[in-house]
């Protein structure tokens, strides 16, 4: 193996791969990154078997091979070096030397072979998504999922078919639920749910992404791909909970607030909720919101603002970083916030309404 | 000065409760030491041999007797204390049985040597078995000295039953330790066989006389016992757990500056150590209790170290809260050093009571408005700060589970508690955490220490019958148990509500869980409510009602806190700290087993071969 490359192009392409490979592993082959070098481009692969990451860079190939190298010191040798070409070569012992003027790196490597193979997706059917979009409906959702990893089936967003055309991305922790639905162009095989951890570097390419991706979905796995990178996302296996049945019929006691002021009070009181006092009491009467939260040892917060409603009086207790989290998606000036009686979701929506929202199950003392 | 002994009236003498005043040298120095501080001596020096068998002295600074009141004092029924049967009652002076000296000099070789201010020159008696023998006039200091000679020598029936000298010296110094402990104000010194074993020089406080009498481990791990409850007021200091004694020798009571040796109060000390101390260790405790004197008969014994209480449940609630707030309640006071608290102001600090600690101003607490701030103004530990903003290299998705860069310093800041001022070096990959202070690296078991906090969470509900906050579940869950198990359990839904566990009975077997507390972060209700069913079926338990509750609160604390196994963030590893500290919590789990393990730099640089 025997190539020059631009070493900015050879460090957008580590920047990509390395975070997935550097997790701590069993496996010390995955924490190396596998440079496939063929005639003419230096391909780049890493993964940590549920998620995996291939970039395709323009190389001036002299002899093409394989080699695993140390993700995190391949990249930190690479950041370091001057802008310009760098030289890297393989030796007979399976090391690689990267040379940049002046400068000599000598790095122990490991046999490509023993790299785990993993599905490239090339015979699934895609469509053409705008990063955005994909981007928008993970951003409406993903708080909600569930962060303990002994609910796995919770851990991700489900991606469930909706009628004819549309799709629907919905997630819960069992306290909370957000849900998205909409078009995107191309639907799973089956209703799918995409774990979290998959979800996190999904994320983090289609915001360092402008324009169309491909989407494609196969029973195990899920694509995103562009002309010169491909990102394997493994899916979960497991039911997720039937949702539906705790998605209540819309109700009349209905509190419009404006967006900005609901957070930043909402922030406010918060600062006195503590591990075991999460709740957020919530007294709404005609024209005025007030909220109040206790910490057993520091002291109590209360706050009120003016709110369109003109009911009876009522009270509830909400988990005030839920409803932090919850606001904090909603993207539109004004905020409609439902709520029914004891026990029941209190559910946040855009105003206009849009094609999400969420609910929030509430908290009792 | 003459005349100030009054001869008994017979009645009191009556009521006064039958049995031996004089058993064993203990009970002779006893006598000799409360003479001595009802004379205002500010100085007493004890000296013993042979355990008292052979000698002993008592020397003290007080006031003295006249010529004559040193006769009158050795005759039977002599005392300057009380003058009718009224007196008893309302008893507020450390003697009243008038009949000490008198009995001691009939059983043994006494010699009473005191000379009072007004007298140019001291009296000096020699007693045998009760008679007088001589009688003289010496030039000496004001003041008293006592001393008795082979005790029993006439009587060998009591003398046979003296026990070894260890046994009868051990004795005489426990008690010379809890009068030091009742009056800080008076210097002691205490000579066994010519050996000094106690130079306690008067102070101004008993957290001082504590200071000079215990050693450097107990001093650090003490805390101050502060409470009152109806008319009763209960002070002094425990230590922390783990730390503990072998026995109960170490439980040091006071009623009214009285020393005393009470079952109830021993039990409701050791009831506010439960769950702190394992088995077979008990409690550090010196605790002084202030009762109206018409609430407690102290004439009970002979002995004066039992106690009678008119409300004996009032005195043992005191107890027990006052004891157990202290060990975990926050904020709790270290003593001598700034409250461990935030942002609230501070209250003034009640020293001992007067006559106990003659007023003290470094009792009071330290004031230092400069450091009392909140935590949400508390800098941000730059060590956090670095690991979250992160550097240059791309952020791995999630943090490695391996002891991160999060080594820092101890804090320094007078505002964070002993256990936020630990430094956090991080953590060992699915296992405990590693701390150090300036002088140990600290393992922490942070599955306990979570344990401990939630374990006295629900505790402090459960005593206010407060609920622990539930959130309720977006689809409830039900769950199914055997006939006897629902049994069980449907009879204790009501712990579990405290817990903030919301579950209803749904059908015969079956249970539906509506909601779960809000700090309840994993998922597996079910599997708590099947731990918690066996604690309820467990026949050492199930017929204990406190017990069984404390039992089902323990499983809960232990099934919910963090494991052993789980990622702890260093933030999150902070927070833990800091809540310990806000809690004041001991360094024990519910169970008793130690928070930490200690291993001083000195003895890994010994290991490693430094010097
Ligand atoms: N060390 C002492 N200093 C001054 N007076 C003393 C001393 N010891 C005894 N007395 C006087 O002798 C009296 C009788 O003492 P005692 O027989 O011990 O009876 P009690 O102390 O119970 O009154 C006391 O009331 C006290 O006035």
């Amino acid at each position: 193996m025997l190539f020059q490359i631009d070493r900015d192009s050879f460090l957008d392409g580590l920047t990509k791969t390395v975070p997935i490979s550097e997790k701590r592993t069993p496996l010390p082959i995955l924490s190396h990154i596998l440079m496939n070098v063929d005639e003419s481009h230096l391909v780049l692969t890493a993964t940590d078997l549920e998620v995996g990451l291939k970039i395709t860079s323009e190389a001036a190939v002299q002899e093409p091979g394989m080699l695993a190298v140390p993700s995190k010191k391949l990249y930190e040798i690479v950041r370091e070096l001057l802008p310009g070409q760098v030289t890297v070569k393989s030796t007979e012992t399976q090391r690689i030397l990267i040379e940049s003027g002046e400068s000599v790196f000598e790095l122990a490597g490991m046999d490509a072979t023993d790299y785990p193979a993993w599905t490239t997706g090339k015979e699934v059917e895609t469509a053409q998504v705008q990063a955005s979009r994909l981007l928008y409906m993970i951003d409406k959702t993903m708080f909600a999922a569930s962060t303990d990893d002994s609910r796995f089936n919770l851990n991700g967003i489900l991606f469930e078919k909706e009628g004819e055309e549309h799709i629907k991305l919905v997630a819960t922790d069992g306290h909370r639920l957000a849900l998205i639905h909409g078009e995107l162009g191309i639907r799973p095989v089956s209703n799918v749910i995409v774990p979290r951890k998959g979800l996190a570097e999904l994320k983090r390419l289609l915001e360092s992404l402008k324009g169309e991706i491909s989407l494609g979905f196969e029973e195990k796995n899920l694509f995103v791909s562009t002309d010169r990178l491909m990102m394997t996302v493994r899916l979960i296996d497991g039911d997720f909970p039937d949702y539906r049945k705790v998605i209540p019929e819309p109700s009349d006691t209905i509190v419009r607030v404006p967006h900005s002021q609901f957070t930043h009070t909402l922030r406010r009181v918060a600062i006195l909720t503590s591990d075991r006092n999460k709740g957020v009491n919530i007294k709404v009467s005609s024209g005025k919101m007030e909220l109040k939260t206790t910490h057993p040892d520091l002291g109590t917060a209360r706050d009120v603002m003016d709110v369109e409603y003109s009911g009876e009086e009522f009270l509830v207790i909400v988990n005030a970083a839920y409803l932090i989290e919850a606001v904090g998606v909603i993207d539109t000036d004004s905020v409609s916030i439902e709520f029914r009686e004891e026990g029941a979701p209190v559910i946040l929506r855009p105003i206009p309404s849009k094609d999400y929202f969420n609910l929030v199950m509430p908290m009792r003392k | 000065m003459a005349g100030r002994i009054r001869v008994l009236d017979e009645k009191v003498i009556n009521r006064i409760a039958a049995g031996e005043v004089v058993e064993r040298p203990v009970s002779v120095m006893k006598e000799l030491v409360e003479n001595s501080i009802d004379a205002e001596a500010t100085s007493i020096r004890l000296e013993i041999e042979n355990g008292g068998k052979k000698l002993i002295r008592v020397r003290d600074n007080g006031t003295g007797m006249s010529h004559d009141d040193a006769f009158q004092a050795l005759e039977r029924h002599a005392t300057s204390k009380l003058k009718t049967e009224l007196d008893l009652v309302g008893i507020a002076t450390m003697g009243f049985r008038g009949e000490a000296l008198a009995s001691i000099a009939s059983v043994s070789r006494l010699t009473l040597m005191t000379r009072e201010e007004a007298d140019p020159a001291g009296t000096v008696i020699t007693v045998e078995g009760g008679t007088i023998r001589s009688a003289d006039r010496k030039g000496m200091a004001v003041g008293s000295m006592v001393e008795v000679r082979n005790l029993f020598f006439n009587v060998p029936v009591r003398r046979k039953f003296l026990k070894a000298t260890a046994t009868e010296a051990g004795h005489v110094h426990e008690a010379v330790t809890r009068f030091a402990l009742a009056f800080p104000g008076v210097g002691f010194t205490y000579i066994e066989d010519g050996k000094l074993k106690m130079d306690a020089p008067a102070v101004g406080s008993t957290y001082e006389r504590i200071y000079t009498l215990f050693s450097k481990d107990v001093r650090e791990n003490l805390v101050e016992v502060n409470h009152s409850a109806h008319e009763g007021s209960l002070k002094g200091y425990v230590a922390k757990p783990p730390y503990a004694r072998s026995n109960m020798r170490s439980v040091l009571t006071f009623v009214n500056g009285r020393s005393v040796k009470d079952r109830l109060i021993n039990s409701a000390v050791t009831r506010g150590f439960a769950n702190l101390m394992e088995r077979g260790r008990y409690p550090f405790a010196i605790l002084f209790i202030e009762l109206p004197p018409d609430k407690v008969d102290v004439n009970v014994h002979p002995q004066k170290a039992e106690v009678r209480f008119v409300n004996p449940k009032q005195i043992y609630d005191l107890i027990l809260d006052g004891v157990y707030d202290a060990l975990t309640g926050a904020p709790y006071r270290v003593p001598g050093g700034t409250r461990r608290e935030y942002g609230l102001p501070r209250s003034p600090t009640d020293s001992l009571s007067r006559h106990l600690s003659r007023e003290d101003p470094e009792e009071a607490p330290r004031s230092d408005p400069g450091h009392s701030a909140s935590p949400s103004s508390l800098p941000q530990d730059a060590a956090t700060q670095q690991a979250t903003a992160g550097g240059d290299v791309p952020a791995p998705a999630t943090i490695p589970g391996h002891a991160a860069d999060v080594t820092h310093a101890p804090r320094l800041g007078h505002q964070t508690g002993p256990f936020s001022s630990l430094g956090i070096v991080g953590r060992i990959p699915g296992s405990f955490v590693i701390l150090h202070n300036d002088e140990e690296l600290i393992v922490m078991d942070q599955h306990a220490a979570h344990e401990r906090i939630l374990f006295d969470d629900l505790v402090r509900s459960e005593r206010r019958g407060e609920h622990l906050e539930s959130q309720d579940l977006l689809i409830p869950q039900v769950i199914e148990f055997s006939v006897v198990e629902a049994r069980a359990l449907a009879r204790h839904l009501g712990v579990l509500h405290t817990a903030g566990f919301r579950i209803e009975e749904f059908g015969e077997k079956d249970f539906v869980v509506k909601g779960v507390p809000s700090w309840f972060n994993k998922d597996d209700v079910e599997g708590l409510l099947s731990e918690l069913v066996d604690v309820m079926l467990d026949t050492g338990v199930r017929g204990d009602p406190g017990r069984l509750r404390e039992e089902l609160l323990k499983s809960v604390a232990c099934r919910t806190a963090v494991k052993e196994s789980e990622n702890m963030h260093a933030e999150e590893i902070r927070t833990l700290l800091k809540t310990l500290d806000r809690k004041g919590s001991p360094e024990v789990c519910p169970h008793g087993r130690p928070l930490m393990a200690k291993f001083p730099f000195a003895e890994i640089r010994r290991k490693l071969g430094r010097r």
